[in-house]
């Protein structure tokens, strides 16, 4: 499995899904609400960014509903895309903890 | 078909702006991407945003290049690039092959200077290409794109310390114009190379026998078509070496999208009368074009330039949508599958 870092849509996305399978416009609406705002993805980033992540195994389909007459396709992560993203999480958790910390050695000695 | 609804003007143009993406992408998404197109779009909305716009057209652009899950989308336009990525180098190095045999042969006529030059910077071309040669032809792919990268930027740069000493005169411009169909090929080449498993599925469809042919047939064709029209029309004269070289890539280009797309459906036999028929294609057209002078008209010649660099896509277009069955290559030994089963 690859341990490069997720990119920042493709780490929302994941975190979206993990609360349980999804269609396109509930991550859409998750991502931006996950990022408060910072992150807003458009259809067709966001299909690429699904395209992209279902190639590297990450989630899949999960089922195909119709809904107003349009079709929905739910999208579920895949055992390896939970422990990529818990493993992304504990990176992002201790840097962030060390940043932390770092700052308040610094607030210290000022 | 009466009771289908007509569209709203809303969807309609989502869905015009869904046609930049592969169609077989679009078989499987269309409706999808369209749904969260409209779920997202503001009420009262009828026309997409600029910002949509541009995000469609990006990941449309992005599909035509890249596998997805849901097969590989672009699995013709695959097969064009992959076939170009591995005959185009040897046909680098037969070319060059061609342009040290014109050296040689005027050795005496030239000058010092105006053979030794040009002469330096075949010669990067023929050893580089022919390193990617047979990196290509011993599967060697990681080899073939290192070779082609460094190829590709040390012609170029030997191209143009020739230019730049053979004709002091010209501007920047000039200089930038007459390197531009090389770069962009070799540009070309370098990109399909270091894509992953492109190299691979072209060596695959053609085979090694049959890439060595199609290289050296399309050399000697295109070849012949530059030095005919080149003696016919006068030194100087307005065509010069872009005219040239547009209506030689163009054929070229037909006959390798044609090939590609043959491929899939007679291996050997098929493929051996396309070779055959592009290199008539490439050669005949020569007495026609040599008793063509008014080729030569200034307003004439770059409109026929232009209609030919427009002709390749549009060509290249309907010979995808006529092409072979995607499972065809499913037999094939070493054929990288790009898509998950």
């Amino acid at each position: 499995m690859s341990t490069k870092p997720l990119q920042e849509p493709s780490f929302l996305i994941l975190t979206s899904l993990a609360s349980g399978a999804k269609h396109g416009y509930a991550v859409l609406h998750d991502v931006t609400e996950l990022s408060a705002g910072g992150v807003v993805l458009r259809p067709g980033t966001l299909y690429t960014a699904l395209d992209r992540l279902a190639d590297e195994e990450l989630i899949e389909v999960d089922r195909e509903e119709i809904a107003d007459g349009r079709l929905r396709r739910y999208y579920k992560l895949t055992g390896a895309g939970a422990t990529r993203l818990a493993v992304e999480a504990q990176r992002l958790k201790h840097n962030a903890a060390a940043a932390l910390r770092h700052l308040e050695l610094g607030g210290a000695g000022s | 078909m009466s009771d289908i609804p007509p569209l709203a003007p809303l969807e309609r143009r989502y869905r015009q702006l869904m046609r930049v993406y592969p169609s077989a992408y679009r078989r499987t998404r269309e409706d999808e991407i369209v749904g969260v197109l409209l779920a997202c779009a503001a009420p009262g909305q009828t026309r997409p945003t600029a910002a949509e716009r541009w995000d469609v057209v990006r990941g449309g652009l992005r599909a035509w290049w890249v596998a997805t899950p849901s097969g590989p989308v672009s699995s013709r336009w695959l097969d064009v690039a992959s076939v170009v990525a591995v005959v185009l180098p040897l046909m680098f190095a037969l070319n060059a092959i061609i342009g040290i045999g014109d050296v040689i042969a005027n050795w005496i006529t030239y000058p010092m200077l105006e053979r030794s030059l040009p002469a330096r910077s075949i010669l990067v071309g023929l050893v580089g290409w022919t390193i990617v040669s047979v990196n290509i032809l011993r599967q060697r792919w990681r080899g073939a794109s290192y070779a082609a990268i460094v190829t590709a930027l040390v012609s170029v740069g030997f191209d143009y310390r020739a230019h730049l000493v053979l004709d002091p005169e010209a501007v920047v411009s000039q200089r930038l114009m007459a390197l531009l169909p090389a770069a962009v090929l070799y540009g070309f080449v370098v990109m399909l190379l270091c894509r992953a498993g492109t190299g691979a599925r072209g060596l695959a469809l053609l085979g090694r026998p049959l890439l060595v042919v199609t290289a050296a047939a399309l050399t000697f064709g295109s070849s012949t078509l530059v030095t005919k029209i080149s003696d016919d029309f006068a030194p100087g004269s307005v065509p010069g070496p872009l005219f040239r070289a547009g209506i030689t890539w163009a054929a070229i280009a037909f006959a390798l999208a044609t090939i590609a797309m043959l491929l899939r459906r007679r291996r050997a036999a098929t493929t051996i009368a396309v070779v055959a028929v592009a290199l008539v294609a490439l050669v005949a057209p020569v007495a026609y074009f040599a008793r063509l002078h008014w080729l030569a008209d200034p307003v004439i010649a770059p409109c026929v330039q232009a209609l030919a660099i427009v002709a390749v896509p549009i060509g290249v277009a309907v010979l995808a949508s006529l092409g072979g069955h995607p499972q065809a290559l499913a037999d094939e030994p070493g054929f990288p599958e790009t898509s998950p089963s």
